[in-house]
């Protein structure tokens, strides 16, 4: 016999418009959580890209660091480290770089402009200072341990100029130049001469990281002799660097996963009562099915896709929300620190939160709704 | 008890026999059944009366397999229903109900109610033609496309007529269908549930208060305290 294998859907989708006041906000519950998973999620990926990026434009072919350091501030690559890569065949150069942050000082009593201003110590003659020749936009490198350049974002925010006088820890120094990077994150930085950063982060012997040149050919082979000589070191190359720093990406993809759930929580919680609602006043309307032929697996069915439907619809919205919203804050509030990077991947993310809510919502009043003996349903006033 | 009615079996053999029933609700300190036997044959029209809380009901819900029994059976066509998926299958297929609330469905418009009974069954085309034409043989088809809600009490039970005709059922039951309706109306939705039954040559039981009704029925059963006392 034919089997119609999906419920009336003119029935579920008049169901959900009936009360439209109630779907709407449920809804708006389930958009609201996608919305913020498919955000979190974003802008994470996007703080993963742009470090990526920022790693990759150093045109190095290899990045070193402690491999048991938690963050980067922990990492050491001392004075010996450096000699004996220096020595091993292959390796063309070394740029050595220090990283830190500082928060600008109160002006006229007002709260800093930023929250936050990176430091990139460097050595003006070093290899990695190649890339920020492209990006000057004004003025010139430094040269001189009194001397940064900052970016133009910085500048502006700051209020800074090439030529200005800036105080950072106490010291003044000499704004010679401005640039632009293509690396949103290395938007919010300054560039100053590494002895003056590794001073202040009491790293005279270390550095934090380094980035080795080698021919294309030699890589790989230079990678493996870095590693085998120093086994305290790794040596990754650029584009693997944010998946090296495991420990500090699992914290931030612990939160998300944290706020998925809080989110599909909530939005459960939201469509569970409108669907419990929903059966709970179409109980003698359940019975006539019922009484109809309606069995109670189709029963079971409508209900569910009724729950999928109202979450999917919220998803969907949720997912335009999450974009949105996203770049509202990227564009209102950022502009350095924060970037976005949308994958497929955060979008199947979205929508699987949709569809776990709507089927875990609805599985309860679905499961009542089946059960209902249609006898007693046809009774209910 | 054995079967007691007016009139005589009539048609090609039995329908639904009920056999030594009893059904008790609220832990046996309700009994809504006793021990009742009945054989309902092809093409009658049975009218049951009887007080409120006679059991009435509790008999349409067991001829239409809506519930089961605490004792005794239920045969339907020759096969007793012991099942739910043997009741849930019956009323898909086998039975028509016509309840004294209309009960349609409210988002539904009035063709979509009709086809109701079809969507396990048959594809979306299929069903509209055949919801259409019983409209149109319950007089109803210039209201197809109507929002039930718009319609009056008549038309309403018209296309729960309709409704119930739909999966040519073998056994209608009609719970009290012109309980709601004036007298005027109320002869008309019995003169269409007729015709109806006629074309498509079904048993009728109906559940009614009113005694000229069931002096058209070829069988009277009358319940008092969940026992068939006889005509009254």
């Amino acid at each position: 016999m034919y089997r119609v294998p999906c419920p009336g859907l003119t029935y579920v989708w008049r169901n959900l418009l009936q009360r439209k006041v109630r779907t709407g906000l449920s809804m708006l519950g389930v958009s609201v959580a996608v919305a913020g998973v498919v955000a979190l999620i974003s802008v994470s990926q996007g703080l993963r890209s742009s470090f990526d990026d920022y790693m990759e434009a150093s045109g190095a072919s290899i990045v070193v660091f402690s491999g048991e350091a938690a963050d980067l501030v922990f990492s050491r690559v001392t004075l010996d480290d450096i000699a004996a890569i220096r020595a091993i065949d292959g390796v063309d150069s070394v740029s050595r770089v220090h990283f830190s942050a500082f928060r600008p000082g109160r002006t006229a009593g007002k709260a800093p402009a930023l929250p936050v201003v990176f430091l990139f110590g460097r050595y003006p003659e070093e290899r990695i200072m190649n890339k920020y020749r492209s990006f000057l936009a004004d003025g010139r490198l430094f040269e001189k341990p009194t001397e940064i350049v900052a970016s133009r974002f910085i500048a502006d925010t700051l209020g800074w100029k090439v030529g200005a006088k800036v105080a950072i820890y106490g010291a003044e120094y000499e704004v010679v130049g401005l640039f632009d990077s293509d690396v949103p994150w290395e938007n919010g930085g300054v560039i100053i001469h590494a002895d003056v950063l590794g001073k202040q982060l009491g790293k005279t012997d270390s550095y934090t990281l380094l980035f080795i040149y080698t021919a294309e050919a030699a890589t790989e082979r230079v990678r493996g002799a870095i590693e085998a000589a120093l086994p305290h070191l790794r040596a990754v190359p650029p584009r693997d660097f944010t998946n090296a720093f495991t420990d500090q990406l699992k914290l931030v993809d612990d939160f998300i996963a944290l706020v998925t759930v809080i989110a599909v929580v909530i939005g459960v919680l939201g469509v569970l009562n409108t669907m419990m609602m929903s059966v709970a006043e179409r109980t003698r309307e359940i019975g006539t099915l019922r009484a109809l032929g309606w069995s109670r697996g189709r029963i079971l069915r409508t209900v569910l896709v009724e729950g999928l439907l109202l979450s999917g619809i919220g998803g969907a919205i949720g997912l335009v929300l999450g974009v949105l919203g996203t770049e509202a804050l990227v564009a209102l509030w950022s502009k350095a620190y924060l970037v976005a990077t949308y994958l497929p991947s955060t979008f199947v993310k979205g929508a699987l939160v949709a569809v776990l809510v709507g089927v875990s919502a609805a599985l309860y009043p679905a499961y009542r709704a089946a059960n209902l003996r249609p006898v007693e349903a046809l009774r209910y006033e | 008890m054995s079967e007691e009615g007016m009139g005589g079996a009539r048609g090609d053999g039995a329908l639904v026999e009920l056999r030594g029933v009893r059904r008790v609700f609220e832990g046996g300190q309700v009994v809504a059944l006793d021990g009742v036997d009945l054989t309902l044959h092809r093409g009658q029209f049975v009218a049951v009366t009887g007080p409120s809380g006679s059991g009435k009901t509790t008999l349409l819900n067991l001829m239409g397999a809506m519930d089961l029994p605490d004792e005794g059976e239920v045969v339907f066509e020759g096969r007793p229903i012991d099942s739910l998926r043997a009741m849930e299958r019956i009323r898909a297929e086998r039975i028509g109900f016509v309840f004294q609330m209309h009960n349609l469905i409210p988002v539904l418009r009035a063709a979509e109610n009709v086809e109701v009974p079809l969507v396990p069954r048959l594809p979306r085309a299929a069903r509209r033609e055949r919801a259409r034409k019983l409209l149109g043989d319950v007089g109803l088809a210039h209201r197809a496309d109507a929002d039930v809600r718009g319609l009056s009490g008549g038309e309403r039970q018209r296309v729960a007529i309709a409704r119930a005709l739909v999966n040519d059922p073998a056994l209608i039951l009609a719970d009290e269908p012109t309980g709601n309706l004036d007298s005027r109306t109320g002869n008309e939705v019995m003169e269409v549930l007729h015709a109806a039954r006629h074309r498509v040559g079904a048993t009728l039981v109906l559940v009614t208060h009113n005694l000229e009704i069931c002096e058209g029925a070829d069988r009277h059963v009358v319940l008092h305290d969940g026992k068939i006392v006889g005509s009254p």
